[in-house]
């Protein structure tokens, strides 16, 4: 019922898109005022359908979520019973289809905003995010195509374009205004050539198939015959589009379809499998999900009682809120992309800066604080040790972010100067594209090897690239189209001015982007030329070595920029204006680097370095030599002069920070920018810090181990069994045991019920939730009449459970949990376990903490994934991680059941266990409330040790309790259960878990002035937010004069 | 074109030619053990963990060694300087990046591929 609600508001979502797109364009050629009234009116009607659809989508699958639909293959597949509501919204986030709809959300949601601003740009702009719409949500509906249909369509799709031009011929005895119909004929003419020869040969089941690229086979070849002549006709089409003279709408328009419709006959040739799959519905059931599954044959209306779960990894408060953060930065950076289509289809180039102006500070700013959160959610819960790991998948976030600010700088130039127009749009769309192709990087399973992100491919990513592809066709045809016509002006500002280091801005940030987006690349590369290039080995490094510049650029060119921008020392006083901060980053700095030196804190890379000039890398030339040195040279200084840089860009922006607030009134209003570059120089600087002088402080110093190791350098680790305190620097560190579940319990509740047992969930003293699979039987109520219950057979009732859970008894689980707690062995509610590290501080004994690193255990795939745990400090975090644990099984404690008299020894494991005597505590104050206390005093013989171990037996109210004691070292603890009084014998139980198998390995880093990152994104976010309300003042107020 | 123009372009133009050579050095490639015997250079390999009970942890060296077969089926003794990593196994196949020391193949990281974690792919009762 839910589901085909939810499929009905999406095929409406769908369809609204598309009405609203083709009323918008309507209105746009609409000459009369009336007729392009009501066509608006359609338009903007049918986006708000839209996105009230898609909000439909979200909140019937929000409640499939919640009412626990399992017949649903999305609600099966990514939650379950025991899911508290808050982790339920990142449901939405773990499968392809939720984040497609989240990411539709964002977008409509942003048009409707738009919408309620009419203005000349409004209607073009809700057109084109119609368009990125329409896109999305096909990728949410889920049709299939059998043979037959794929076949229709395919024909369809090869005669269309061919269709389409035989019509415009037909009308307008034209193919293109300037007579380009033999352009045109020669590239349909290569297209069914190229189709005709690839048809059948070639097994394209995806486009970029490894191998079926090359050049090795007859196919390969053919394939590059017909790309090149492909795109060498395509040049000449573009090169006709830009010479061409009617320059109207409507021409863009037929210009665009034709080319669309072409771009889809290409895909149709090459992405020809047998059935089509449009989209993914998040409405799919599980049976058309599992159609042969066993539980489907045994029982056709089968639903499972609970679900598969949600990866443990987002059950994590930063996981709720980063990816929907995230998304929204991807979203927005569509409206100043939108702004750019609309300024080209319009050939109005100016007017749309101002009003997306903001936008971009928008998209920029919550794409920043949304990656930051993924960074800081992967320090708090992944165990790598940092929270940017270079790896694909951030990368692909990361490029649209420095595009974005590179095109911010671009817009200000324009802004400000009339200059670089070209440039700024082309850096507008190029953010928006990157969006769109991080997005198929991540989700259509191309990175392969080089990522530790599994992101499973639905068979959409061709259609994704299509959808990709035809965009970009579009946006190419538009830009040629328009490109003489825009408007160029020659640069010609001088190098000290406010515009030049803006564009320096711009080639800062563009270049860092382009080297990192290169890299990310590759396994494309590999894929379409069939390579097996892999991503440098050592990630970290290479990055380093590339992106350090653009930071220690970053640092000057702000600094200089921002005194040139607020005009705060023309040309020869300038130098005046900069010395202060000079001098104050030169000495704060020298001063940095002295105290790091006397710390004896090295930078992560100087033992990389120096290996460029040892013998093995030069060789024994003199170029070799040389070249090694000049590298040396450079890499050996880039720290020095990134700290430098950051710290003059630090001083200099805040010394223009309080100029400003000086000079005038409107200082607190127009101080944004200068608060973004000095939040932007903390974090350079908390990077810096945190990860250049970070140290790995659990090198093992015990002495026995440093005998006859010659690679100690290498031992990061230290093995911590149970109880003993190991030396780390600076610490000492013992692991002091699991935490467990402590008597007595409250809030008993039940999670699910099973045929054989039901699990229960409950708070144990600290408040903390535990849960406990328990059986039925013992639990169930008996009647009035003392009869148990009726419990059905297992054949009249295969999957449901013979009892109510109205029908336990909770007092008598209540009493069981308080009485046998630390036997049960409860698991935490988010089935995590807490392993208690104590840090005794060396220096100073009475400085101590206790942190828990966790391991938390993945139930559906088996597997254990361990977070770390943190201690910190103002100046520095210790981050602690387990990098290996003892498996479950010989973790587990066995227990042993002792009857003894007094006298009695007994021998286990090696250790001799003697009773000694009982004693009767019935007079000591403290057991006072008891009906009856007694101790066994027990001595334990271990070796040369000897310990003595008391448990205590008790007795209220006729109800039997036990203090049990325990033999840390040993891994014993004792219970006295009962005595046999007739026999004399006294019962005890031994919980013994061999205590080499308790134990935990743990790595300790210390991370210096990682808090920098923090701070300074916080300033960089409050910066970027008085940014934006300034700007938003300026369009409310009209036109201003331009604020300097 | 102005000298600084021309100035932008020429430092463009050392940046990409830079560029190009730094990564054409520290790109790496994925291949198999024969091949990085023979190469002085940090490889990826992909492989499989076998010989599951030959493995062991030295905590004192803090050095796991254990067997991969690669691609070629050639099966090679890795050694890694840390604890077995976290779910190494239950791991389909692991990435080894590393190179050749001696006789031994010495990773520097290990990434797994797991068996997909975000789609189940069968109803468990």
């Amino acid at each position: 019922m839910g589901g085909k609600l939810g499929e009905l508001f999406v095929a409406l979502a769908f369809g609204a898109a598309l009405t609203s797109l083709i009323a918008l364009l309507k209105a746009e050629t609409e000459a009369d005022a009336g007729e392009k009234r009501k066509w608006e009116r359609l338009g903007l009607g049918a986006f708000l359908t839209h996105a009230l659809s898609i909000l439909g989508v979200v909140l019937t699958l929000f409640l499939l979520i919640y009412f626990h639909q399992y017949q649903y293959h999305y609600v099966w597949a990514h939650s379950s019973n025991e899911l508290p509501v808050h982790f339920m919204i990142s449901c939405f986030w773990e499968g392809q289809e939720g984040s497609f709809l989240l990411w539709c959300f964002w977008h409509s949601l942003l048009g409707v905003l738009l919408m309620r601003k009419p203005g000349e740009w409004r209607n073009l702009v809700i057109a084109i995010l119609a368009s990125i719409e329409l896109i999305l949500s096909s990728m949410l509906l889920g049709v299939y195509l059998p043979a037959g249909g794929v076949q229709v369509l395919y024909a369809v799709m090869i005669l269309a374009p061919g269709a389409y031009l035989a019509w415009r011929y037909a009308r307008q005895r034209s193919l293109l205004p300037d007579g380009g119909v033999f352009h045109l004929a020669g590239l349909m003419l290569a297209l069914m050539a190229g189709v005709l020869l690839l048809r059948g040969q070639l097994g394209f089941g995806l486009p970029l198939l490894p191998g079926a690229w090359t050049f090795g086979s007859l196919d390969g070849a053919a394939f590059w015959l017909f790309g090149v002549f492909f795109l060498s006709v395509l040049v000449l089409y573009v090169r006709q589009l830009v010479r061409t003279r009617e320059r109207t709408a409507a021409a863009i328009w037929d210009q665009a379809a034709g080319l669309l419709l072409l771009a889809v006959a290409v895909a149709g040739a090459l992405y020809s499998p047998d059935t089509w799959k449009i989209g993914s519905t998040p409405f799919l059931s599980l049976k058309a999900a599992f159609p042969d599954d066993p539980a489907f044959a045994q029982n056709p209306d089968f639903v499972p009682t609970n679900g598969s779960g949600l990866n443990p990894l987002l059950q994590n408060y930063w996981m709720v809120i980063h990816p929907p953060t995230l998304f929204l930065g991807f979203a927005s950076t569509a409206i100043p992309f939108a702004f750019v289509m609309a300024g080209l289809i319009r050939g109005k180039y100016d007017g749309w800066i101002k009003p997306s102006l903001p936008w971009t500070s928008f998209s920029v700013m919550i794409l920043g604080v949304g990656i930051i959160m993924g960074g800081y959610w992967a320090y708090e819960t992944l165990n790598f040790g940092g929270y940017w790991n270079w790896d694909p998948v951030e990368n692909s976030s990361f490029v649209p972010w420095l595009c974005g600010v590179a095109s911010l700088h671009a817009m200000l130039i324009y802004r400000k100067a009339k200059t670089y127009l070209k440039l700024t749009m082309l850096l507008i769309i190029s953010t928006f594209l990157l969006v769109l192709y991080s997005t198929f990087l991540t989700r259509s399973g191309i990175l392969g090897e080089t990522s530790v992100h599994t992101f499973t491919d639905l068979g959409l990513s061709g259609q994704l690239l299509i959808l990709v592809a035809m965009y970009l066709a579009f946006v190419a045809v538009a830009m040629a189209f328009r490109w003489r016509e825009l408007p160029q002006r020659e640069d010609e500002s001088k190098v000290w001015s406010a515009e030049f280091m803006l564009f320096m801005g711009v080639l800062i940030f563009s270049f860092a982007g382009l080297v990192i987006i290169l890299t990310t690349s590759l396994p494309v590369f590999n894929s379409i030329f069939g390579t097996d290039f892999a991503p440098p080995a050592k990630t970290q490094l290479f990055y380093y070595q590339w992106t350090v510049w653009f930071a220690a650029l970053f640092g000057v060119v702000s600094g200089i920029g921002q005194f040139l921008w607020w005009k705060m020392g023309e040309q020869k006083r300038l130098a005046d204006a900069l010395f202060r901060p000079f001098l104050a980053a030169v000495i704060s700095g020298s001063a940095i680097l002295i105290g790091l030196m006397v710390s004896k804190m090295t930078f992560a890379y100087d033992a990389e370095f120096a290996a460029y000039i040892s013998p093995e890398a030069t060789g024994s030339g003199f170029i070799g030599k040389a070249l090694g040195y000049v590298k040396f040279g450079i890499m050996a200084i880039a720290d020095e002069l990134l700290l430098y840089s950051a710290l003059f860009g630090l001083f200099a922006n805040l010394d223009v920070l309080i100029a400003l607030i000086r000079r005038n009134r409107k200082g607190l209003k127009i101080m944004g920018g200068t608060v973004v570059h000095l939040g932007f120089a903390l974090m350079l600087m908390g990077m810096l810090f945190s990860s250049g002088y970070d140290q790995v402080i659990s090198k093992n110093l015990m002495p026995a181990d440093l005998a006859g190791f010659p690679e100690q350098e290498r031992v990061d680790n230290v093995r911590l069994p149970r109880g003993y305190a190991a030396p780390i620097q600076g610490y000492d560190v013992t692991y002091i045991g699991r935490k467990e579940a402590r008597p007595p319990v409250s809030g008993l509740r039940v999670l699910e019920t099973r045929p054989d047992y039901f699990r229960l969930s409950f708070r144990d003293s600290t408040g903390e939730r535990f849960m406990l699979d328990l059986p039925w039987d013992p639990f169930v109520a008996r009647k009035a009449d003392g009869s148990q219950p009726v419990h059905p057979t297992a054949d009249v009732q295969p999957a449901s459970s013979p009892y109510d859970e109205s029908e336990l008894d909770f007092a008598a689980i209540e009493e069981l949990l308080n009485r046998n707690l630390d036997q049960l062995n409860p698991r935490r509610n988010n089935n995590r376990t807490l392993y208690g590290l104590t840090f005794t501080s060396r220096e100073d004994r009475e400085h101590q903490f206790t942190i828990y690193p966790e391991a938390e255990l993945n139930e559906q795939e088996k597997n254990i994934l361990p977070h770390p745990a943190r201690k910190i400090y103002w100046n520095r975090d210790i981050y602690v991680f387990t990098s290996s644990l003892p498996s479950e099984e010989t973790a587990e404690p066995k227990y042993y059941n002792l009857s003894l008299r007094q006298g009695d020894t007994v021998m286990i494991g090696g250790t001799i266990l003697q009773l000694l005597e009982v004693r009767n505590l019935s007079g000591i104050p403290q057991m006072q409330q008891y009906d009856v206390a007694a101790a066994a005093h027990v001595a334990v013989f271990a070796g040369q040790d000897t310990f003595l171990a008391r448990p205590v037996f008790v007795i209220k109210d006729r109800a039997p309790g036990m203090i049990s004691d325990a033999v840390q070292p040993l891994g014993m603890e004792l219970a006295f259960v009962g005595v046999e009084p007739e026999e004399n014998l006294i019962k005890l139980q031994l919980k013994y878990t061999d205590p080499r198998s308790d134990f935990v390995v743990i790595k300790a880093i210390s991370k210096p002035f990682i808090n920098l990152l923090w701070l300074g994104t916080f300033i960089l976010t409050a910066g970027f937010m008085i940014s934006i309300w300034r700007r938003v003042q300026e369009l409310r107020s009209g036109p201003a004069k331009e604020s300097v | 074109m102005k000298p600084l123009h021309i100035a932008i372009l020429a430092g463009l133009a050392v940046f990409m030619v830079a560029l190009g050579v730094n990564f054409s050095q520290s790109a790496s490639i994925y291949t198999d053990f024969a091949t990085a015997k023979r190469k002085d250079k940090q490889v990826h390999i992909v492989g499989q963990w076998v010989d599951r009970e030959a493995a062991h942890y030295d905590a004192a060296q803090d050095l796991f060694s254990f067997y991969v077969k690669d691609t070629t089926q050639r099966v090679e003794l890795v050694k890694y300087y840390d604890p077995m990593p976290v779910n190494f196994e239950q791991a389909e196949k692991v990435v080894l990046i590393g190179a050749y020391d001696q006789d031994a193949f010495v990773a520097e990281k290990i990434v797994m591929k797991c068996p997909s974690k975000y789609e189940p792919t069968q109803i468990q009762q």
